[in-house]
């Protein structure tokens, strides 16, 4: 009993030091500290989540069953990593490139953006790997159990099952907390990836402690245990030839396309260098991890008794030996290894399952409109994450629950290397075949998981779970080729070399045969260039021909996703690449690219592309594109993009010059409009004075009443005239630089204070939202004429804001050491033809008189340029929005 | 009962102005303040002489005065302009669109009711 | 030196399928024997692997065509 509190105790403390190092992590990472979280050793350790539970505790049972063929396991991927030259130098290439977030997004992206291809990858994912989660909640069971005995553990925990059940639930608080931090994909999980480098340290110095306690505490020696290996139940080295060239091959192609790998490979990449550490340093450590398995096996087999279970020899061994210590570190090792694979392959599981089948179903039940729909889709994209997550994490743990957990641990991990291996046809044909097309993908994988599914998973349940006996024995529906076991008659075979050939074989054939016959679509071939031809030309051009109307949606869908700030940097990053002034860039086609590719790091590539193409019409793949990526010589292709960007150029000039051309007719027609409406601005109180005065002078029965009225009515109409005069003056004092200004410190938060009770808005319809929290900022500036500014904005919002119960809201930040102001409402906002021209004098957007002489923001513009900062309109935030901008003080406030 | 006028004019105070100077005067007097509906309203009350400002909300006056000169029941309505623009450019696009008169505001009040009397005879 | 880098993991596939052929002469090898040159093989590998990293570094690799694709960007 003591010695299971002493285990649980050191596990909840080991995870809460796994807690405080990826907080820590994310720290660094978020204040720019992180260099040493990119360090090439932090990404060859995180590549260590391919060793699971199952390495820890399967492959020592494996040896002691089958000898050295577990070697095998960790042959594969050392092959792939020492020929990284090869495949993952370009995996990693096109990851980066495109922003692939999943292997199922890579597939999909690969073949025309084609969300079918991802679903059926995403849920040949998720049904490959819900095994294989369940085999890690197993073991760690199973490890507290035979640490304690399978009764004790009925005293914490109830029973075995519930002990899987808070593991799980523990397991899925951990990665919703530090999986679903950022949201897009190419922001990389800092501190998942440093938890899961110290448990790759963790469970590779417990294996090799048990290690060298077997090897030079029991064995007496190198030379003693090769002889205790020789001299055991698994002394003679008889490989089957199949298996093992077999198995060598799956788990190489099992690394490529396991998602987990994938999202530690590709996805978690920090820099294509780091490969280079990883091609000899991952080696190493697989090296490592293997070496004691088989002593540990051997001694195993001669000390223990005969009915126990080999796959917890690492655990059982020490403990038998009273070296307690040591089997608490060994255990910790085993939980290490199960809790790591779990977070990454939840995260990866749930990036595919959310991006690929819940956006698309939110998207379609929105009414199809990927940008038409209100509101941050952010919110929605972590919520669906954070569903699939503890979707995914139920689902392992429901398997563990029918299964009846009894299976050795080395089967179902095989079995679900072979499913997930599937997708590896339609991977590597992607990236090294321009032929491959979406069909024959998609008929090599469903074909080949079909094959799986029948050969090899629905037989792990057993004879007459799923399948019936008389199947197995007769084949599907008494066919005789169609035996499980036996495919077209093919009888004899180990069963898992029997599934993978004709799984694979079938798989490949399809893919080829299907692809040769099928012709790809204009936006596969292009896709299928970028990827083939990755590393020749990484900045192909796709055709999205851009009007300019459209800038201001593309920023509404944008905020969305990315966030507003982040929306808005990307934005003025555009506007200042392409040498423009204002918000909105001019939507080239390199423009809406680099869009699309940043939206596809949060939402996946398929939906980025529907999303996009809903704003700005369908993708129109020109030949000019089809031509650029066929095979033509080089100085063809550079002419020809020298050309294109010329006449890119030439356009956007033309469009350029037509809108300054635009902007100086309008001013000229509002110039010879002014004087006619100074005229008017004046007349209209005068006429009234006129008459009345004239009424009070010629009438002379007028009552007291209607005497005090129209006396009152000259007088109030002699104010006005007098309040436009003095916005005249004030005007032309600004515009002609005389002013002088009042210079104060005072606090960003008063002269808001003093603006709204001036403007009684505190108490209006209006409501004012404020965030105090930004307004905390000490200004050296002319208060009193700031205050002017805001006292102007929020009786416009008062004035023209047109929502059934009107808003305003002001927010405070500070953005690249400018103090920002927003002054953004809930109305419907300006009419972009009117945007360019509001802060001109008289300009009034309507034509019905809000009492205003059409001065305000003309007087707004001139005092914030005095004042050093600046008045814009901002586009695309819904209502009517403006932003104020100021050099803040110095200091900052208390 | 005297001769019915109808005044349309958005700003307040001159249709109080108007108003009080005209009843005195013997009329009849209707108002209205927007541009929007204004010729169904001609068309519905039928006055005798029509007092129409340029510068409305909805529809100009301008506008207003085309769509009843090019009703034949309206084209004879004696209409008085009045606009805050004093430009010879808006007299003469008064005078071609068919204004009766044509006054810039601010008018005096006995040339106001001086107009109306040669609009209206027997007024 | 890209050659080579291309060339190890085919040398290393037939080094590790050899050991399917030790018992064609009827008599099955020890394990030991099988283990320690498997081993031998997979610290060959990644000594190898080590030394290519290194010679490859200094030819224009992926590294340096990153950089100039990101000069590109800015």
């Amino acid at each position: 009993m003591g010695i299971l509190n002493v285990l649980i105790v050191v596990c909840l403390i080991y995870v809460a030091i796994l807690f405080g190092v990826a907080f820590m992590a994310e720290r660094a990472a978020a204040q720019g500290r992180g260099g040493w979280l990119r360090s090439p050793f932090v990404y060859t350790l995180s590549l260590s989540i391919y060793c699971t539970a199952w390495t820890f505790y399967g492959a020592v049972g494996y040896a002691a069953r089958s000898g050295l063929e577990y070697l095998t396991i960790y042959l594969g991927p050392t092959l792939v990593m020492i020929g990284w030259w090869w495949v993952l130098r370009k995996l990693v290439r096109i990851g980066r490139s495109q922003r692939i977030t999943s292997v199922a997004d890579l597939v999909s992206s690969r073949y025309g953006k084609s969300n079918t291809l991802a679903v059926v990858a995403t849920l040949v994912a998720v049904i490959g790997t819900t095994p294989y989660i369940a085999l890690q909640l197993q073991s760690v069971t199973l490890s507290f159990s035979s640490f304690a005995g399978a009764e004790a553990i009925e005293q914490p925990f109830g029973d075995r099952n519930s002990m899987a059940l808070w593991v799980a639930v523990g397991l899925a608080f951990f990665t919703i907390l530090f999986g679903t931090r950022n949201l897009d994909a190419n922001e990389r999980h800092h501190g998942v990836v440093m938890a899961i480098a110290l448990e790759a340290v963790v469970k590779l110095v417990a294996l090799m402690a048990v290690g060298v306690f077997v090897v030079w505490g029991l064995a007496g020696g190198v030379e003693e245990i090769l002889a205790k290996i020789d001299a055991s139940a698994i002394g003679s080295f008889s490989p089957h030839s199949g298996r093992w060239a077999a198995l060598t091959f799956l788990s190489a192609a099992a690394f490529l396309t396991l998602p987990r790998m994938f999202q530690v490979m590709v996805v978690e990449n920090e820099d294509e260098r780091h490969l280079r550490t990883a091609s000899w340093a991952f080696p190493t450590y697989l090296m490592m991890m293997s070496l004691f398995v088989v002593p540990i096996a051997a001694v195993g087999l001669e000390l223990m008794p005969a009915g126990a279970n080999p796959d917890l020899f690492v655990l059982t061994l020490p403990l038998s030996q009273g070296q307690e210590g040591l089997a608490m570190f060994s255990f910790l090792g085993g939980f290490s290894s199960a809790t790591s694979m779990v977070i990454v392959a939840t995260i990866a599981l749930s990036t595919m399952v959310s991006n690929h089948v819940v956006m698309p179903i939110w998207l379609w039940s929105k009414g199809g409109g990927g940008a038409m729909i209100s509101g941050d889709v952010r919110g929605v994209v972590l919520l669906a994450r954070r569903i699939s997550m503890a979707v995914v994490l139920a689902l392992g743990y429901l398997y563990y629950r029918f299964s009846g957990g009894g299976a050795a641990l080395a089967v179902i991990g095989l079995i679900s290397f072979a499913g997930l291996a599937q997708v590896l046809p339609a991977m590597i044909g992607g990236i090294f075949w321009r032929g491959a097309t979406r069909a024959g993908a998609l008929s090599g994988l469903a074909v080949g998981f079909l094959v799986w599914l029948f050969c090899l998973l629905l037989p792990s349940f057993g004879d007459g779970n799923i399948l019936s006996a008389a199947t197995f024995r007769d084949g599907l529906w008494g066919i005789g080729w169609l035996r499980p076991h036996a495919l077209f008659g093919i009888a004899g075979l180990d069963p898992l070399v029997h599934a993978v050939m004709w799984s694979m074989s079938l798989n490949t054939i399809l893919f080829v045969v299907v692809s040769l016959m099928t012709f790809p679509s204009p936006l596969e071939r292009l896709q299928g260039a970028q990827f083939v031809n990755v590393f020749q030309h990484s900045m192909a051009t796709q055709g999205w021909s851009g009007g300019v109307a459209q800038a201001e949606d593309l920023m509404v869908m944008a905020q969305r996703i990315l966030g507003p700030v982040e929306a808005q940097e990307f934005f003025l990053d555009e506007v200042r690449r392409q040498g423009l002034a204002g918000y909105l860039p001019e939507p080239t086609s390199e423009f809406l690219q680099r869009l699309e590719r940043e939206l596809s790091g949060s939402v996946g590539s398929a939906t980025a592309h529907a999303m996009v193409a809903q704003i700005m019409g369908r993708a129109t793949v020109s030949v000019d594109d089809l031509l650029k990526v066929a095979d033509e010589t080089a100085q063809m292709m550079e002419y020809q993009n020298q050309l294109e960007a010329k006449s890119d150029e030439l356009t956007r000039t033309a469009r350029q010059l037509r809108a300054v051309n635009e902007k100086l007719t309008q001013l000229s027609v509002q110039k010879d409009a002014f004087l006619s409406q100074i005229s008017h601005e004046l007349r209209t109180p005068m006429t009234s004075i006129r008459a009345f005065s004239e009424i009070l002078r010629d009438t002379d029965e007028l009552g007291e009443e209607a005497l005090r009225k129209y006396a009152g009515i000259i007088h109030n109409e002699a104010i006005r005239l007098t309040r436009l005069l003095d916005d005249l003056l004030d005007l032309s004092v600004l515009e002609n630089g005389q002013v002088s200004l009042n210079l104060r410190e005072g606090l960003l938060s008063d002269v808001i204070d003093q603006a709204v009770a001036a403007t009684g808005a505190g108490g209006g319809t209006l409501r004012i939202r404020r965030t105090q929290s930004g307004e905390a900022v000490l200004l050296n500036t002319d208060l009193d004429r700031l205050a002017q500014v805001f006292i102007n904005l929020i009786a416009n919002a008062q004035k023209y804001c047109d929502a059934a119960r009107p808003e305003l809201t002001i927010t405070a930040k500070e953005r690249d050491g400018l103090l920002v102001v927003d002054f953004v409402d809930n109305g419907t906002g300006i009419p972009r033809e009117a945007q360019s021209l509001i802060f001109e004098k008289f300009a009034r957007v309507s034509d019905h008189k809000a009492g205003g002489a059409g001065l305000g923001l003309a007087i707004c513009r001139e005092i914030m340029a005095r004042l050093g900062g600046g008045i814009t309109y901002l586009p695309g935030q819904g209502g009517a929005a403006f932003r104020v901008t100021l050099r803040p003080s110095l200091r900052a406030a208390d | 009962m005297g001769k019915q006028v109808l005044v349309i004019e958005d700003e307040p105070n001159i249709i109080e102005a108007i108003s009080f100077l005209l009843m005195r005067d013997g009329w009849t007097v209707a108002t209205h303040s927007n541009g929007r509906d204004a010729v169904d309203i001609v068309r519905a009350r039928r006055p005798d002489l029509l007092i129409l400002d340029v510068m409305l909300p909805g529809k100009s006056g301008y506008e207003i005065l085309s769509e009843l000169r090019a009703d034949a029941a309206l084209a004879e309505l004696p209409v008085l302009m009045l606009t805050a623009r004093g430009q010879a450019k808006d007299r003469e696009m008064a005078e071609r669109i068919g204004a009766s008169r044509f006054m810039t505001k601010p008018f005096s009040n006995a040339e106001m009711l001086d107009a109306l009397h040669q609009l209206v005879p027997g007024a | 030196m890209r050659d080579a880098a291309r060339m190890l993991p085919l040398l290393g596939a037939v080094l590790w399928m050899l050991p399917l052929l030790f018992g064609m002469d009827g008599e099955n090898p020890k394990t030991s024997e099988a283990m320690l040159y498997v081993f031998g093989v997979w610290v060959v590998m990644a000594i190898a692997a080590l030394g290519l990293s290194l010679r490859l570094e200094t030819e224009p690799g992926p590294g340096d065509e990153a950089s100039l694709e990101d000069e590109e960007a800015a």
